[in-house]
């Protein structure tokens, strides 16, 4: 078992050539890694941090916010092996099918594929994320011993679900670095360096080929690593960043003759308390407010607009959880008497839940992230995010929980209460996912997008990037198992490459 | 329709002494239905006398007052499909087909909110 090589060790100026560099070792650079580790491949990963969180490593990560009110870029992700997932919640869920569809009422929609490209890769990716077996919208069968969904009738909303990632040793969700940290260090071909920041992609003078990439540590080591190809795989923020400061070459940066790289950023906004549920008789399965686990899943239902919906009604996708019981005021009571009532049902038992949501964002070249003027220790430009959200989002939103509240009517079983409207509502209860996405979009038009359906930098042979950079179109499902999936993907394809 | 004394949602609570005490059940504290009930008075009194409780159907017309009130021929309308239809299809089917509208943020079907708001006019 060979160890991680400490970056600031290694001789400056040195120049280490490799068959395939990776660029992070996150949920996707550690994925890729795993999925080569059979082959013959030469492999070097490249990590910034090392094993546990470091504030000056951290630190690299600060940037500036402006527009619509969001995190702080250095709050939202970590910067050490394992990257976000040392602090992520491990809510799992593939993307649907119409996540990946061109559809003429969203501009700038639709992956270069379907779903069915990434779906046999779904089931090492629900392994790796250690989320159980792969159950999803089987979810209501699964659960039959413990409850029904709600019979929602026909409509626009169904119960699908949420499968989640622990830990086989602990209740924390799997944290990438200190789990698959012994597997890197068995891989043969692979040699693992930490403290490793990358701080440069250079190109050969040509422009179409990557040529070595820059290392430097916080302690002022530098060195070279010289790959036959290039795998960058730091997160959606940083992604952009390497591509946008690599301009030596070409001057608007690596991959961005068309200006496409750092714009169309994306979170999903979970606002919560977004709405209030309401069953008459009071009885409502354990696995909409609580996570259950069952036979080694553990699922949590949430009502999403099915794509049939989404298609006749142009609505975005979005996720809605049932959060604590709560009380109603005045109106409330009222309103509930009065429509149980009218409805013939008895409302006496009637119980009330606040919903919380996660919410697709249409796809926007103006939220995007820049290169500030200032620079971080190793001398890198910060990034700067312009973030904008318009109020159409949250219209989609309210259009799919009225048809939830039409339907629970129709059905005799309940009612729903939208509990925000304006855009002052929307901001007082506003969170976000911390998914970052969007901002080296998939296209296999190089005007349209950074990266080719391959994933590879269009007009940059060698260099490819992994992770949720490349989503075009989001969904509402989050992030994780979808990138890494997407991530195994390119894998079958460097072997192809490689061979 | 007999006409009943209007009584104030007070008098009902002080004079009910207990039939009008609430029912603390879950996380909603709902009214038990009252054994005194006010009845509503006048042109539309028919109608709104559907509802269980036109006390508390007026708490929900007062969210609705920014919308319009329920025009003559909708109400003569909805009086011809009563004749056919019992009242809690009328109003399932409502919601149904989509007939919604908002009090407050409440997804009522458009019906019972019409007549929630001449409940809280009769009120
Ligand atoms: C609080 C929180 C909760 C979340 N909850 C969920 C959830 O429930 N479900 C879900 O699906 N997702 C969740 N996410 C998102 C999830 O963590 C990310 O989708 C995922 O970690 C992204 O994987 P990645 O490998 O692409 O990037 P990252 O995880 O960001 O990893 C990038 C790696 O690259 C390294 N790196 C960065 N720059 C350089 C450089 N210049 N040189 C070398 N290395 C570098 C970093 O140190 C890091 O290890 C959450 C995120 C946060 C912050």
């Amino acid at each position: 078992m060979s160890a991680f090589i400490d970056a600031r060790t290694v001789a400056a100026g040195s120049i280490i050539e490799t068959d395939l560099a990776i660029i992070g070792g996150g949920p996707a650079g550690i994925s890729l890694a795993l999925a080569l580790a059979g082959s013959p491949i030469k492999m070097v990963l490249l990590e910034s941090g090392a094993m546990n969180f470091d504030g000056r490593t951290q630190a690299l990560y600060a940037g500036a916010e402006s527009g619509f009110p969001y995190l702080k870029l250095e709050g939202s992700r970590l910067r050490y092996l394992g990257g976000s997932t040392n602090h992520w919640g491990g809510w799992c869920r593939p993307l649907n099918g119409i996540d990946f569809e061109a559809r003429d009422w969203l501009p700038h929609s639709g992956w270069p594929f379907g779903r069915a490209e990434i779906e046999p890769y779904f089931k090492r990716a629900q392994s790796l994320v250690e989320a159980g077996p792969l159950v999803y919208d089987r979810g209501s069968d699964w659960t039959k011993e413990i409850g029904a969904p709600l019979d929602l009738g026909d409509g626009g909303v169904y119960t699908s679900w949420f499968q989640f990632s622990k830990t086989r040793t602990s209740f924390l969700p799997t944290h990438f670095g200190r789990r698959y940290a012994d597997d890197l260090r068995r891989i043969a071909h692979l040699s693992p360096y930490v403290h490793a920041n990358v701080t440069g992609l250079r190109l050969a003078p040509d422009a179409t080929s990557l040529d070595h990439l820059d290392v430097a540590t916080l302690t002022g080591n530098t060195f070279t690593v010289k790959p036959r190809i290039t795998v960058l795989a730091t997160g959606a923020m940083e992604n952009a960043r390497l591509l946008l400061a690599s301009n030596d070459v070409a001057p608007r940066g690596v991959g961005n003759a068309d200006d496409l790289v750092g714009r169309f950023f994306a979170d999903h906004p979970i606002p919560r308390d977004s709405a209030t549920l309401v069953v008459f008789d009071g009885r409502l399965a354990s696995f909409y407010p609580n996570n259950t686990t069952i036979r080694g899943a553990i699922l949590r239902a949430t009502f999403s607009p099915s794509e049939d919906y989404q298609r006749r009604h142009s609505v975005l996708g979005s996720l809605t959880t049932v959060e604590n019981e709560v009380t109603l005021d005045e109106l409330g009571r009222a309103a509930v008497a009065t429509a149980a009532g009218a409805l013939g049902v008895d409302g006496s038992s009637a119980k009330a839940f606040s919903m919380g949501c996660g919410i697709e964002l249409a796809p926007d070249p103006d939220r995007r992230l820049t290169l500030g003027s200032e620079r971080d220790a190793l001398g890198m430009p910060r990034l700067r995010l312009a973030m904008h959200v318009a109020d159409s989002n949250f219209a989609h939103y309210r259009e799919t929980m009225k048809e939830l509240g039409r339907q629970l009517l129709a059905a005799r079983l309940g009612m729903v209460r939208l509990n925000q409207k304006t855009h002052a509502d929307w901001l007082s209860v506003m969170d976000w996912g911390n998914h970052h996405m969007g901002t080296t979009r998939m296209s296999a038009d190089p005007r349209k997008g950074v990266v080719d359906a391959n994933s590879q930098v269009h007009g940059v042979g060698n260099l490819f990037v992994a992770g949720s950079s490349v989503f075009p179109t989001y969904g509402a499902s989050n992030p994780t198992l979808n990138l890494v999936a997407l991530t195994l993907r390119l894998a079958a394809h460097l072997r192809k490459v490689f061979a | 329709m007999s006409p009943t004394p209007k009584i104030s949602r007070r008098a009902v609570t002080l004079a009910g002494l207990g039939v009008a005490a609430a029912a603390a059940i879950g996380g909603i504290v709902l009214e038990a239905p009252r054994l005194l009930r006010r009845r509503a008075r006048g042109q539309y009194a028919d109608l709104v006398n559907r509802l269980n409780d036109p006390d508390q159907a007026a708490v929900v017309g007062r969210a609705l007052q920014s919308h319009a009130v329920p025009a003559k021929e909708d109400l003569d309308a909805l009086r011809a499909a009563l004749a056919k239809k019992p009242f809690t299809d009328v109003i399932a089917a409502d919601a149904a087909e989509g007939n919604l509208l908002e009090a407050d943020g409440w997804i009522l079907p458009a019906t019972l909110a019409a007549l929630c708001i001449l409940a809280a006019q009769s009120a």
